[in-house]
């Protein structure tokens, strides 16, 4: 490899040395120890990290949803809830027992099957793409050679769940509530795929650990791909639904959408799959533009004392959380937009941003031009969309003289 | 998409700065609002300037006032022997108060009248003064023509 100015398309990726000792090791170890044969492992490995996974994401929710409650609650000038537990703590406790206590209604000419098997259907995708979710420098389910493309693939699965819960209830409201649901999902898969590729252009991998090692040596990518990172996050707030995009879920404008006939359980699980979604893709972002657990002092290892700067786990789940908390904070801020609104800007603005940014980068790496040429072409093109944004006024010239 | 970034940032800025500002809920019951003086609440009674004259019974028209009078030993004007507001009816619309000569019966008795039974809304004479809230119960008091609770007994009978 050159020295001196990297070209673009060839950014180092660096291996550490690995630790000796990973759940596969002690696994693999307590198997040998126990007189079981050897491929009683791999399953047993995968089992504990599924369960690793699955009380995080649980853990993750319900800290969510009362911070959302809490924040929302201050925005709005007042306090959330604050009355169960300290502060209001186990008001997420006490909202999921009543839950899993109520009645599970399920509609006499809803298709019964269908009916039940939606909310998994929603909610196994959400927990899924947590395989290739880097939390700290080996702590990976599996660092698939192809991550980004799985979490695309994943997370595309849910809208056949919402279609189907839509469908499953025979009822038209939550028909059209999922078909909304499922437009607006669709439509806003692509600008997020297309500006989730920019790094990977630029990285020239698809590992989602890989990602987070080239921002090593390069720099987070908010600061080489600024334009990629606003539309990623534009398109996240789209996917999970959350304002200005909850046309879905309205409350006030259609009932609750597709899943205004569940009761429960079910209706717990659509409520899970949509906050962990929300986390997810959070995370996601972190991961590809904000450095996932790499520390912003640049600090890999050192004395203990050093370490809580240094790269960590503790810094994926600070970033994560900090754009969870800018996704919760846009939401206390934002009116909703139309479904035309909504799939206007989907379709017209973000998808055509999106692809031309891809084109660029792609063009830069392809020519083989320096990171900061990169970089440089990226800035001007977000100065020129929003100088085009500026450009494009709504008002006519003749109007606003008036005024 | 220049405005749209400028304008989401500005409110994203008005929000951020609300994050931080003190909160306007109240917390009932722990805190309770700071009411001004004279604010309009229940009808209360001080039996020590009423003289029995019945006008605001006669005000009322919900008809929620019972006043019952009776001569007195010494020949001048009348003596009360019951006052009965029943509060479950009142509109605080201030026409007793209004139509009250001497200003016994003044509507400063606050808002809070939350109690376990309907009956518990009837207030008497307690300690010269007729008030919101529990009472305690006139066991020797003869029956009210129309009291719900008799005619739903008689019914059962």
């Amino acid at each position: 490899m050159p020295e001196g100015d990297t070209p673009a398309g060839m950014v180092r990726v660096c291996k550490e040395r690995c630790s000796s000792v990973t759940l596969t090791s002690i696994v693999e170890a307590a198997v040998a120890a126990l007189g079981l044969p050897r491929w009683v492992a791999p399953p047993v490995v995968a089992l504990i990290a599924a369960v690793l996974i699955l009380t995080f994401v649980l853990l993750t929710v319900l800290v969510l949803i009362y911070a959302l409650r809490r924040i929302l609650g201050f925005i709005q000038s007042r306090l959330g809830p604050n009355r169960v537990g300290p502060e209001g703590s186990l008001q997420t406790v006490a909202d999921a027992l009543k839950l899993l206590l109520k009645e599970d209604i399920i509609p006499a000419a809803a298709d019964r099957w269908v009916f039940i098997v939606a909310p998994a259907i929603v909610f196994i995708p959400a927990f899924l793409v947590y395989v290739v979710v880097p939390f700290g420098p080996h702590w990976i389910a599996r660092d698939l050679n192809i991550g980004i493309v799985y979490i695309s693939a994943i997370s595309s699965v849910a809208v056949i769940g919402i279609i189907s819960g839509g469908w499953a209830s025979n009822n038209k409201y939550a028909l059209l509530g999922a078909m909304r649901s499922a437009a607006q999902m669709v439509s806003y898969e692509v600008p997020l795929v297309l500006t989730m590729l920019a790094p990977v252009v630029l990285v020239q991998t698809f590992s989602t650990q890989g990602l987070v090692e080239a921002q090593r040596g390069v720099g987070w990518f908010v600061l080489l791909q600024p334009v990629a990172f606003l539309i990623h996050l534009t398109a996240s707030l789209a996917e999970t639904n959350v304002t200005p995009f909850d046309i879905v879920e309205a409350e006030s404008e259609l009932v609750a959408g597709f899943h205004v006939e569940y009761s429960g359980m079910k209706f717990a699980l659509f409520f899970l799959a949509e906050f962990a979604n929300t986390f997810t893709l959070a995370a996601i972002s972190a991961t590809i533009f904000l450095g996932g657990w790499l520390s912003p002092f640049g600090i890999h290892t050192g004395p203990w004392w050093v370490r809580p700067l240094a790269d960590g786990p503790h810094w994926f789940f600070l970033k994560s959380f900090v754009l969870v908390f800018v996704t919760m904070w846009i939401r206390g801020t934002l009116p909703r937009v139309r479904v035309d609104q909504l799939m206007d800007l989907g379709w017209k603005v973000l998808i055509p941003v999106s692809l031309v940014n891809l084109t660029l980068n792609a063009l830069v790496v392809a020519l083989g031009l320096s990171l900061w040429t990169l970089a440089a072409v990226n800035w001007a093109f977000l100065a020129a969309v929003v100088w085009l944004g500026v450009a494009r006024r709504a008002v006519p010239k003749a109007l606003r003289a008036s005024k | 998409m220049g405005y749209a970034l400028a304008s989401v940032g500005k409110g994203l800025a008005v929000t951020f700065t609300n994050l931080l500002r003190p909160k306007t809920t109240l917390q009932y019951p722990d805190e309770r609002p700071k009411l001004p003086p004279r604010y309009r609440g229940l009808p209360v009674v001080d039996l020590s300037k009423c003289m029995g004259c019945q006008l605001c019974e006669r005000a009322c028209p919900n008809q929620l006032i019972k006043v019952q009078t009776s001569r007195r030993e010494d020949g001048k004007g009348r003596k009360v022997d019951r006052f009965d507001i029943d509060y479950s009816l009142c509109m605080l619309c201030n026409l007793c108060e209004e139509a009250c000569v001497p200003g016994a019966i003044a509507l400063e008795g606050g808002y809070e009248l939350a109690t376990t039974s309907r009956d518990q809304l009837r207030s008497g004479i307690a300690d010269g003064w007729v008030r919101p809230g529990r009472m305690p119960r006139d066991a020797d008091a003869p029956a009210r023509e129309n009291d719900a609770n008799q005619l739903v007994e008689a019914a059962a009978a």
